[in-house]
C-alpha cells in the first residue's frame, strides 16, 4: 500500500485535451448523480424508521406519564381500575398481567392517537430486528436488588405473572430499528 | 500592513498622506493589501455566519433551546450589531472601493449593488421585527438569508477559480478543486474547509450518539446528519477517483484509478463512507452494529490536511528497520518475562498464572508501568523478578518512543534543510520568481519556518550565488596552474582583494581576527602586513 500524495502540490499535470467529447466527464457526472440519489433513498428509510420512532416516543412519554399518575393514584385504591388497586384484600394476588392489560382498555391508552404519525401505539414484550419492531412500546419491571452495601435495579421483561403487590419499578422503552431497546423513562408504579 | 504593497493607483500623486477614511479602508477592507485585516474579517464573518445557522437549527429543538433561550438571543442580537457595523463601514467606506472610484454617487452604487443588498437583507427582518409582529417561524426562515453573506467569499473565489482554469478540461477543473495545486485557488481551500468542517460534524455526531439523554433528544437529527455527511463524502470519494489520473502517478485511466484507490488516503475515504452503505443495505441479513464504530474512522481524513502527519508518517518510514527492531526486543523481553513469571508463580497461583499466555497478559501491564494489579506476584522471588521487570520496562518502552521522536524531529530537519536545497535550484536564473516564492512560502508554512527565516534563507542562498560566481569568473586554478603570466593576474587580483577586503573592514576584521581567532598564522601575517601598509606613511 502507498501513501497519497495529497500533500504534495499537482503541479506536473497533464496538458488540456480539446477538441474531443469528454464521455467521462458525463460517466463522472452520472455516478455522482446516481450515487447521490440511492443516498437520497437510502437516507429516506432510515428517516422513516427515525422519524417512526420518534413518534413513538412522544406515545410512550404518554404512556409512562399516566403508568406514573396510576402508580401514585393506586397506592390511596384511587385508580379507578380494580385489577391494579394496591388494597389490603389484593395483599400478593396483584398480577402485572390483568393490571396492565386493564390500563390499556382506559380511554387514555385506548384512545391514544400517535402524535406524528397515523395510527395507535403499538405495545410488545420486547425487541426484535425487525421492520415490524420499530416503535415497538415495551414496559420492563424492575427487581431491586442489595449487594455489599450497594442498591440497584435489574429490569427484565415484564411477565404478567409478576407481581406488583408493591411499589414497582417500570422502565418504558421504544424499540430501535437495531432491535435494541431506548429508554423513555423510569416510574414507580 | 505592508504599506509598500499598497496598490499604486491608491497612492496620492502628490506625495500628501493618504485620508483617514482611505487608510481605514486600507487596512480593513481592501482585499488587495497584502497583510490588511480584510482575510481575517471576511474569516471571522462566514464563522458567524456558519455558528448562526448552527443555532438556527438548535432552536428547532424545544429541549436545547427553551432552557438557553436568552443566550441563544443574546448571540443572535451580537450576531446582529456585528453584521450592522460591517454593513456600516462597508457603507461609509464605499467612495475608496476601487470599482466605485469616479463613481458620482458611490456609496448610492454601493447600497444597490447585489453584496450590499444581500449584507441588508440579512439584518434587515431583525429590525423589522422591532416595529412588525413577525411569525417567529417566519423571522427564523429571514434569518436564514444571512447564509447569503457567504457569497461575498464564494463569489470571488469563483472567478479566480475560473481564471486560473481557463482553457483546462472538466476533469482538471475537478481536479483543481480536490487535490492541492496552483490552479486551485481559494475554491480549494474552500472545499477543503468544508469537508474538515463535515468530518468534525459528522465525528462529533458518533460521539455524542452514545450520550444516552443526547442521542434521546437529537436522534432524528443525527440520522440527517449522517446521510448528508455521506453525501457530501461520497462525492468527494468520486471526485478524487475520477481527477487522480491528472496526477502522473495514476495517469491510466483503469490501472491509475486501480493503484490511487488502494493508496492510504483512498482506502481512508472509502472506509469513511462504506459503513453507512452497509448498514442500510445489509442490515437485514446481518448484525452490522459494530459498523458504526467505524464512522470514527472519518477522523482519519483530517490527516490528509495535516502536513505534520505526513512528516511522522515519512520519519516512521525511514526509521522503519529500527522501530521495528526495538518492537522486536521489547516482543522478546515480554515473552520471556511472560515464561519467567508463569515458572516462578504457576505453583502458588495456579489460577492467576495458569499458562504462559495469561502470564504474558501480566508482563505486557508490569512492563509498560501500568500495573493493575490485578494478578501480582506473592513468591518472594516472583517478586524480585517483578522488581526488576519494572525497571526494565522504564528503559525498553522508552526505547520506541525516543526513537519515533527521533525520527520525526530528523525529518523535520531534513526537509527544511531540503528547502535550502531547493532555494539554490531556484536561484540558478539569478531570480526567484512570485511562482517559484509562492512554492518556497508553501513550504515554510508546512515546516513551520517562519517568514523571517526564510528571507534570511533566500538572502543567504543569493550571497552564496553571487560569491561562487564571483570566484568561478575569476579565479581558474586549473587555468592558473598552465599558465605563470594567468596566475601571476589572479594572484594580483586576490591580493587587490584584500587589500579591499582589510580597507572595508579593518577594525571589524582586526577584532574577529587576532586575539584569539580562528585565523592561521599566514592569514594573521598576511593581514598584519596589509593593515600596516595602509596605515604607513606615505613615502
Amino acid at each position: 500500500m502507498e501513501a497519497t500524495s495529497d500533500h504534495g502540490h499537482h503541479n506536473d499535470l497533464a496538458p488540456p485535451s480539446s477538441g474531443r467529447h469528454d464521455y467521462g466527464a458525463w460517466i463522472f457526472v452520472a455516478t455522482v448523480i446516481f450515487s447521490l440519489i440511492g443516498i437520497a433513498v437510502l437516507a429516506r428509510n432510515i428517516f422513516a424508521a427515525a422519524h417512526h420512532l420518534e413518534t413513538a416516543k412522544r406515545s410512550a412519554e404518554t404512556v409512562a406519564r399516566d403508568l406514573a399518575d396510576m402508580g401514585v393514584k393506586r397506592k390511596a385504591s384511587q385508580s379507578g381500575v380494580a385489577e391494579c388497586e394496591l388494597r389490603e384484600e389484593n395483599g400478593g394476588k396483584l398480577a402485572w398481567g390483568p393490571c396492565w392489560e386493564a390500563i390499556k382498555k382506559r380511554p387514555e391508552i385506548a384512545d391514544l392517537v400517535n402524535a406524528m404519525e397515523p395510527g395507535n401505539p403499538v405495545f410488545g414484550a420486547s425487541c426484535d430486528g425487525t421492520d415490524e419492531a420499530i416503535g415497538r412500546i415495551t414496559i420492563d419491571k424492575g427487581t431491586p436488588w442489595f449487594s455489599a452495601g450497594n442498591t440497584g435495579t435489574t429490569f427484565a421483561p415484564s411477565d404478567p405473572e409478576d407481581s406488583i403487590a408493591t411499589e414497582t419499578p417500570l422502565r418504558i422503552q421504544v424499540c430501535n430499528r437495531w432491535g435494541e431497546p431506548v429508554k423513555v423513562q423510569e416510574i414507580k408504579f | 500592513m505592508d504599506p509598500s504593497s499598497t496598490p499604486k493607483s491608491e497612492q496620492p500623486l502628490d506625495g500628501a498622506k493618504p485620508s483617514i477614511g482611505r487608510r481605514i479602508y486600507s487596512y480593513l477592507l481592501d482585499p488587495e493589501v497584502k497583510g490588511n485585516l480584510q482575510g481575517p474579517i471576511e474569516t471571522f464573518v462566514a464563522l458567524l455566519i456558519l455558528v448562526n445557522v448552527g443555532l438556527m437549527l438548535l432552536e428547532t429543538i424545544p429541549q436545547i433551546y427553551e432552557p438557553y433561550a436568552k443566550l441563544f438571543h443574546f448571540i443572535d442580537t451580537v450576531s446582529i450589531y456585528i453584521f450592522t457595523l460591517e454593513y456600516a463601514i462597508r457603507f461609509l467606506l464605499a467612495p475608496y472601493q476601487r470599482n466605485l472610484a469616479g463613481n458620482r454617487f458611490p456609496r448610492l452604487s454601493y447600497a444597490v449593488s447585489p453584496f450590499a443588498v444581500i449584507d441588508l437583507l440579512s439584518i434587515l427582518p431583525f429590525y423589522l421585527s422591532a416595529f412588525i409582529a413577525l411569525d417567529l417561524r417566519v423571522l427564523r426562515v429571514l434569518r436564514l438569508l444571512r447564509l447569503l453573506k457567504l457569497f461575498r467569499v464564494i463569489i470571488p473565489a469563483w472567478k479566480e477559480f475560473r481564471q486560473l482554469n481557463k482553457g483546462r478540461t472538466f476533469r482538471q477543473h475537478v481536479h483543481a478543486i480536490v487535490w492541492p495545486s496552483r490552479f486551485g485557488g481559494q475554491i480549494n481551500k474552500f472545499c477543503d474547509l468544508f469537508i474538515i468542517v463535515w468530518v468534525l460534524i459528522s465525528v462529533l455526531s458518533v460521539l455524542l450518539e452514545t450520550v444516552e439523554s443526547v442521542h434521546y433528544i437529537l436522534a432524528m437529527e443525527f440520522a440527517v446528519l449522517d446521510s448528508i455527511a455521506v453525501a457530501v463524502f461520497t462525492t468527494e470519494y468520486l471526485m478524487r477517483m475520477y481527477s487522480c489520473v491528472e496526477d502522473p502517478k495514476f495517469r491510466s485511466a483503469y490501472a491509475g484509478r486501480a493503484k490511487y484507490g488502494f493508496t492510504l488516503g483512498a482506502l481512508i475515504d472509502l472506509l469513511a463512507v462504506l459503513p453507512f452503505f452497509l448498514e442500510a443495505l445489509l442490515h437485514h441479513l446481518f448484525d452490522l452494529r459494530f459498523l458504526r464504530i467505524f464512522r470514527m474512522l472519518r477522523l482519519l481524513k483530517l490527516t490528509r490536511f495535516s502536513d505534520a502527519t505526513k512528516l511522522v508518517w515519512d520519519g516512521i518510514k525511514r526509521e522503519a528497520g529500527t522501530i521495528g527492531a526495538s518492537f522486536f526486543v521489547l516482543l522478546l523481553v515480554i515473552i520471556l518475562c511472560g515464561s519467567i513469571g508463569y515458572l516462578l508463580e504457576h505453583a502458588a497461583q495456579p489460577d492467576k498464572f495458569e499458562s504462559i499466555p495469561g502470564a504474558i497478559y501480566w508482563s505486557v501491564i508490569t512492563l509498560s508501568s501500568v500495573g493493575y494489579g490485578d494478578i501480582s506476584p506473592i513468591t518472594p522471588l516472583g517478586r524480585f523478578v517483578t522488581s526488576l521487570m519494572a525497571l526494565l520496562g522504564i528503559a525498553l518502552v522508552a526505547i520506541p518512543s525516543g526513537i519515533l521522536s527521533a525520527a520525526f524531529t530528523d525529518q523535520l530537519r531534513i526537509e527544511r534543510e531540503s528547502i535550502g536545497g531547493k532555494i539554490a535550484a531556484m536561484m540558478e536564473d539569478d531570480t526567484i520568481d512570485p511562482g517559484e516564492k509562492a512554492l518556497l512560502e508553501a513550504d515554510a508554512r508546512r515546516l513551520h519556518i517562519t517568514d523571517l527565516e526564510l528571507n534570511q534563507m533566500i538572502k543567504t542562498a543569493q550571497r552564496n550565488r553571487l560569491m561562487d560566481k564571483d570566484v568561478r569568473a575569476e579565479f581558474n586554478l586549473n587555468a592558473a596552474s598552465h599558465d605563470a603570466e594567468l596566475a601571476f593576474e589572479q594572484f594580483r587580483s586576490l591580493v587587490s582583494q584584500m587589500k579591499q577586503v582589510v580597507f572595508v573592514a579593518d577594525q571589524k576584521l582586526a577584532q574577529v581576527m587576532l586575539p584569539g581567532g580562528e585565523a592561521t598564522p599566514l592569514e594573521k601575517t598576511i593581514f598584519e602586513q596589509i593593515a600596516e601598509q595602509r596605515t604607513a606613511p606615505k613615502s
